[in-house]
Protein backbone atom coordinates (compact mmCIF):
# COMPACT_ATOMS: atom_id res chain seq x y z
CA UNK A 1 0.00 0.00 0.00
CA UNK A 2 0.66 3.37 -1.22
CA UNK A 3 1.85 6.14 1.83
CA UNK A 4 0.83 9.62 2.70
CA UNK A 5 4.09 11.04 1.48
CA UNK A 6 4.17 8.80 -1.71
CA UNK A 7 0.63 9.63 -2.45
CA UNK A 8 1.56 13.33 -1.67
CA UNK A 9 4.65 13.25 -4.19
CA UNK A 10 2.29 11.48 -6.90
CA UNK A 11 0.14 13.83 -6.30
CA UNK A 12 2.62 17.17 -6.63
CA UNK A 13 4.38 15.67 -9.59
CA UNK A 14 1.00 15.40 -11.14
CA UNK A 15 -0.49 18.58 -10.64
CA UNK A 16 3.05 20.22 -11.84
CA UNK A 17 3.34 18.06 -14.80
CA UNK A 18 -0.68 19.62 -15.62
CA UNK A 19 0.57 22.96 -14.94
CA UNK A 20 -1.84 23.86 -12.26
CA UNK A 21 -1.27 25.48 -8.91
CA UNK A 22 -2.52 24.70 -5.71
CA UNK A 23 -4.72 26.87 -5.74
CA UNK A 24 -6.15 25.55 -8.77
CA UNK A 25 -6.43 22.13 -7.17
CA UNK A 26 -7.48 23.45 -4.28
CA UNK A 27 -10.57 25.05 -5.30
CA UNK A 28 -11.54 21.96 -7.55
CA UNK A 29 -11.55 20.19 -3.66
CA UNK A 30 -13.14 23.28 -1.78
CA UNK A 31 -9.81 23.29 0.05
CA UNK A 32 -6.69 26.42 0.73
CA UNK A 33 -3.85 26.01 -0.75
CA UNK A 34 -2.24 25.53 2.28
CA UNK A 35 -4.28 22.57 2.80
CA UNK A 36 -2.80 21.11 -0.23
CA UNK A 37 0.52 21.79 0.60
CA UNK A 38 -0.48 19.24 3.18
CA UNK A 39 -1.56 16.87 1.46
CA UNK A 40 1.22 16.90 -1.42
CA UNK A 41 3.74 16.99 1.86
CA UNK A 42 2.05 13.95 3.20
CA UNK A 43 0.61 15.28 6.55
CA UNK A 44 -3.14 14.58 5.87
CA UNK A 45 -5.16 11.63 5.35
CA UNK A 46 -7.59 12.18 2.44
CA UNK A 47 -10.80 11.36 2.28
CA UNK A 48 -12.28 8.51 -0.17
CA UNK A 49 -14.41 11.32 -1.65
CA UNK A 50 -10.66 13.94 -1.73
CA UNK A 51 -9.02 10.86 -3.68
CA UNK A 52 -12.06 10.85 -5.99
CA UNK A 53 -12.02 14.32 -7.25
CA UNK A 54 -8.49 14.44 -7.38
CA UNK A 55 -8.82 11.45 -9.66
CA UNK A 56 -11.25 13.48 -11.48
CA UNK A 57 -9.40 16.89 -11.66
CA UNK A 58 -6.58 14.34 -13.46
CA UNK A 59 -8.06 12.07 -15.46
CA UNK A 60 -6.01 9.40 -13.36
CA UNK A 61 -8.31 6.41 -12.21
CA UNK A 62 -7.93 6.47 -8.69
CA UNK A 63 -6.61 2.91 -8.32
CA UNK A 64 -3.65 4.53 -10.36
CA UNK A 65 -3.21 6.83 -7.60
CA UNK A 66 -3.41 4.49 -4.90
CA UNK A 67 -0.81 2.18 -6.95
CA UNK A 68 2.94 2.10 -5.96
CA UNK A 69 4.17 2.34 -9.76
CA UNK A 70 7.03 4.28 -9.81
CA UNK A 71 6.73 4.34 -13.28
CA UNK A 72 6.61 8.43 -14.97
CA UNK A 73 3.15 7.30 -16.18
CA UNK A 74 0.85 6.79 -13.80
CA UNK A 75 -1.39 4.75 -16.35
CA UNK A 76 -3.21 8.27 -17.41
CA UNK A 77 -4.46 7.66 -20.91
CA UNK A 78 -3.78 10.24 -23.42
CA UNK A 79 -6.12 10.29 -26.04
CA UNK A 80 -5.73 12.04 -29.63
CA UNK A 81 -7.76 15.04 -29.14
CA UNK A 82 -9.54 14.96 -32.50
CA UNK A 83 -12.71 13.36 -30.42
CA UNK A 84 -16.23 14.82 -28.89
CA UNK A 85 -16.37 18.12 -31.64
CA UNK A 86 -20.20 17.48 -32.43
CA UNK A 87 -19.82 13.79 -30.91
CA UNK A 88 -23.64 12.55 -30.73
CA UNK A 89 -24.84 11.21 -27.60
CA UNK A 90 -24.66 7.53 -28.92
CA UNK A 91 -21.13 8.37 -30.45
CA UNK A 92 -20.18 9.67 -26.24
CA UNK A 93 -21.64 5.97 -25.26
CA UNK A 94 -19.95 3.89 -28.09
CA UNK A 95 -16.61 5.52 -27.14
CA UNK A 96 -16.63 5.10 -23.59
CA UNK A 97 -17.50 1.49 -24.84
CA UNK A 98 -14.64 0.57 -26.57
CA UNK A 99 -12.61 2.54 -24.37
CA UNK A 100 -13.30 0.32 -21.38
CA UNK A 101 -12.55 -3.05 -24.11
CA UNK A 102 -9.69 -1.87 -25.23
CA UNK A 103 -8.49 -1.06 -21.29
CA UNK A 104 -9.88 -4.63 -20.71
CA UNK A 105 -7.87 -6.13 -23.68
CA UNK A 106 -4.65 -4.19 -23.01
CA UNK A 107 -4.81 -5.41 -19.35
CA UNK A 108 -5.23 -9.20 -20.75
CA UNK A 109 -2.57 -9.13 -23.08
CA UNK A 110 -0.10 -7.95 -21.22
CA UNK A 111 -0.76 -10.00 -18.22
CA UNK B 1 10.39 21.95 -24.59
CA UNK B 2 11.11 19.56 -27.21
CA UNK B 3 11.70 20.85 -30.69
CA UNK B 4 11.60 19.37 -34.61
CA UNK B 5 14.77 18.01 -34.14
CA UNK B 6 14.87 16.47 -30.96
CA UNK B 7 11.99 14.74 -32.25
CA UNK B 8 13.72 14.28 -35.54
CA UNK B 9 16.84 12.63 -33.63
CA UNK B 10 14.78 10.39 -31.60
CA UNK B 11 12.54 8.93 -34.99
CA UNK B 12 15.61 8.31 -36.89
CA UNK B 13 17.35 6.38 -33.87
CA UNK B 14 14.35 4.35 -33.44
CA UNK B 15 14.42 3.77 -37.06
CA UNK B 16 17.78 2.54 -37.24
CA UNK B 17 16.99 0.15 -33.82
CA UNK B 18 14.35 -1.30 -35.42
CA UNK B 19 16.27 -1.78 -38.23
CA UNK B 20 14.11 -0.08 -41.31
CA UNK B 21 16.03 0.45 -44.17
CA UNK B 22 13.11 2.24 -46.56
CA UNK B 23 9.08 3.20 -46.44
CA UNK B 24 6.40 2.48 -45.51
CA UNK B 25 7.85 2.79 -42.34
CA UNK B 26 6.76 -0.24 -40.33
CA UNK B 27 5.13 1.49 -37.84
CA UNK B 28 3.98 -1.38 -35.90
CA UNK B 29 7.18 -2.79 -35.17
CA UNK B 30 8.42 0.18 -34.02
CA UNK B 31 5.74 0.40 -31.54
CA UNK B 32 6.49 -3.31 -30.35
CA UNK B 33 10.08 -2.38 -30.59
CA UNK B 34 8.73 0.13 -27.27
CA UNK B 35 6.87 -2.67 -25.59
CA UNK B 36 3.69 -1.39 -26.94
CA UNK B 37 1.12 -3.86 -27.93
CA UNK B 38 -1.56 -2.76 -30.71
CA UNK B 39 -5.24 -2.85 -30.17
CA UNK B 40 -7.74 -2.39 -32.73
CA UNK B 41 -10.70 -0.93 -31.61
CA UNK B 42 -14.33 0.01 -32.57
CA UNK B 43 -13.84 3.82 -31.47
CA UNK B 44 -16.34 6.25 -33.43
CA UNK B 45 -15.49 7.83 -36.19
CA UNK B 46 -13.36 11.13 -35.08
CA UNK B 47 -11.80 9.38 -32.07
CA UNK B 48 -8.18 7.97 -33.49
CA UNK B 49 -6.93 6.30 -30.85
CA UNK B 50 -5.00 6.63 -27.70
CA UNK B 51 -2.06 4.91 -25.38
CA UNK B 52 -2.74 2.89 -22.27
CA UNK B 53 0.13 2.46 -19.68
CA UNK B 54 -0.14 0.91 -16.23
CA UNK B 55 2.75 -0.99 -14.66
CA UNK B 56 4.42 -3.33 -17.26
CA UNK B 57 0.95 -3.15 -19.42
CA UNK B 58 1.82 -0.48 -22.68
CA UNK B 59 -1.14 -0.59 -25.32
CA UNK B 60 -1.83 1.84 -28.11
CA UNK B 61 -5.77 1.84 -29.18
CA UNK B 62 -6.29 2.60 -32.57
CA UNK B 63 -9.89 2.85 -34.65
CA UNK B 64 -10.05 -0.29 -36.36
CA UNK B 65 -12.83 1.59 -38.71
CA UNK B 66 -10.01 3.56 -40.32
CA UNK B 67 -7.63 3.53 -43.42
CA UNK B 68 -4.19 2.45 -43.15
CA UNK B 69 -2.89 5.69 -43.60
CA UNK B 70 -4.83 7.16 -40.75
CA UNK B 71 -3.93 4.16 -38.08
CA UNK B 72 -0.04 4.48 -38.73
CA UNK B 73 -0.44 8.02 -37.99
CA UNK B 74 -2.45 7.06 -35.11
CA UNK B 75 0.46 4.76 -33.70
CA UNK B 76 2.77 7.11 -34.70
CA UNK B 77 1.23 10.23 -33.13
CA UNK B 78 0.65 8.14 -29.75
CA UNK B 79 4.51 7.37 -29.63
CA UNK B 80 5.20 10.69 -29.83
CA UNK B 81 2.74 11.76 -26.77
CA UNK B 82 4.63 8.67 -24.93
CA UNK B 83 8.57 9.37 -26.25
CA UNK B 84 7.71 13.00 -25.34
CA UNK B 85 6.62 12.17 -21.92
CA UNK B 86 3.32 13.48 -22.51
CA UNK B 87 0.50 13.19 -19.44
CA UNK B 88 -2.45 12.46 -18.45
CA UNK B 89 -4.85 14.56 -20.90
CA UNK B 90 -7.31 12.82 -21.46
CA UNK B 91 -10.49 13.56 -23.35
CA UNK B 92 -9.20 17.20 -24.53
CA UNK B 93 -12.61 17.79 -26.09
CA UNK B 94 -11.18 20.22 -28.90
CA UNK B 95 -10.68 19.82 -32.55
CA UNK B 96 -7.38 21.56 -33.03
CA UNK B 97 -6.26 23.12 -35.63
CA UNK B 98 -4.01 26.04 -36.85
CA UNK B 99 -6.56 28.67 -36.36
CA UNK B 100 -7.50 28.02 -32.63
CA UNK B 101 -3.79 26.86 -31.68
CA UNK B 102 -2.50 28.52 -28.32
CA UNK B 103 0.77 27.51 -27.88
CA UNK B 104 0.16 28.53 -23.96
CA UNK B 105 -2.39 25.35 -24.08
CA UNK B 106 -0.57 22.14 -22.55
CA UNK B 107 -2.95 20.11 -24.24
CA UNK B 108 -2.18 21.90 -27.58
CA UNK B 109 1.57 22.28 -27.19
CA UNK B 110 1.16 18.44 -26.61
CA UNK B 111 -0.62 17.57 -29.77
CA UNK B 112 1.21 19.66 -31.78
CA UNK B 113 4.36 17.87 -30.76
CA UNK B 114 2.83 14.36 -31.42
CA UNK B 115 2.39 15.14 -34.62
CA UNK B 116 5.90 16.76 -35.15
CA UNK B 117 6.81 13.42 -34.16
CA UNK B 118 4.80 11.41 -36.38
CA UNK B 119 5.35 13.22 -39.25
CA UNK B 120 9.61 12.55 -38.66
CA UNK B 121 9.27 8.86 -37.98
CA UNK B 122 6.37 8.50 -40.60
CA UNK B 123 8.28 10.33 -43.36
CA UNK B 124 12.11 10.91 -42.34
CA UNK B 125 13.89 14.09 -43.69
CA UNK B 126 16.61 11.64 -45.17
CA UNK B 127 14.77 9.19 -46.88
CA UNK B 128 12.25 11.80 -48.74
CA UNK B 129 15.29 13.26 -50.30
CA UNK B 130 16.55 10.02 -51.42
CA UNK B 131 12.89 9.34 -53.22
CA UNK B 132 12.65 12.82 -54.46
CA UNK B 133 16.01 12.53 -55.93
CA UNK B 134 14.96 9.55 -57.72
CA UNK B 135 11.39 9.89 -59.04
CA UNK B 136 10.86 13.84 -58.38
CA UNK B 137 7.54 15.37 -56.24
CA UNK B 138 4.89 12.43 -57.46
CA UNK B 139 2.84 13.08 -54.60
CA UNK B 140 0.87 10.15 -55.23
CA UNK B 141 3.55 7.55 -55.81
CA UNK B 142 4.99 9.26 -52.25
CA UNK B 143 1.69 9.10 -50.34
CA UNK B 144 1.29 5.52 -51.85
CA UNK B 145 5.20 4.65 -50.76
CA UNK B 146 5.25 5.97 -47.33
CA UNK B 147 1.79 5.24 -46.70
CA UNK B 148 0.35 8.38 -45.27
CA UNK B 149 -2.40 10.85 -46.45
CA UNK B 150 -1.59 13.29 -48.99
CA UNK B 151 -2.58 15.82 -46.84
CA UNK B 152 0.14 14.58 -44.32
CA UNK B 153 2.62 14.18 -47.10
CA UNK B 154 1.86 18.34 -48.50
CA UNK B 155 2.73 19.30 -45.39
CA UNK B 156 5.88 17.42 -44.41
CA UNK B 157 7.26 18.53 -47.95
CA UNK B 158 5.80 21.71 -47.48
CA UNK B 159 7.58 22.30 -43.76
CA UNK B 160 10.79 20.78 -44.87
CA UNK B 161 10.90 23.37 -47.66
CA UNK B 162 11.48 20.26 -50.24
CA UNK B 163 8.27 20.89 -52.25
CA UNK B 164 9.66 24.60 -52.99
CA UNK B 165 12.94 22.83 -53.83
CA UNK B 166 11.81 20.05 -55.75
CA UNK B 167 8.81 21.88 -58.07
CA UNK B 168 9.62 22.35 -61.13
Amino acid sequence: MITKEELGRKIRDLRSRNNKSQGELGNYLSKSHAAISDIERGKTELSVSDLNKISQFFGVPVENLLSETTSPYYAGTISLHRADRGMSDMDKIKMQKAREEFIKKAREINQ
Amino acid sequence: MSTGVNNRDQAMSLIKMTGITHAPIDVEKVAQRLGFTIIEADFPDNYSGEIFIEGNVKSIGINKNHNSSRKRFSIAHELGHYLNAHQNFDDGGEMLDDINFDFTNPIHRQEKEANMFAAELLMPKDFLIKDLNEFGLDINKLKEKYDVSEQSMWIRLTSLRLAEKYSK
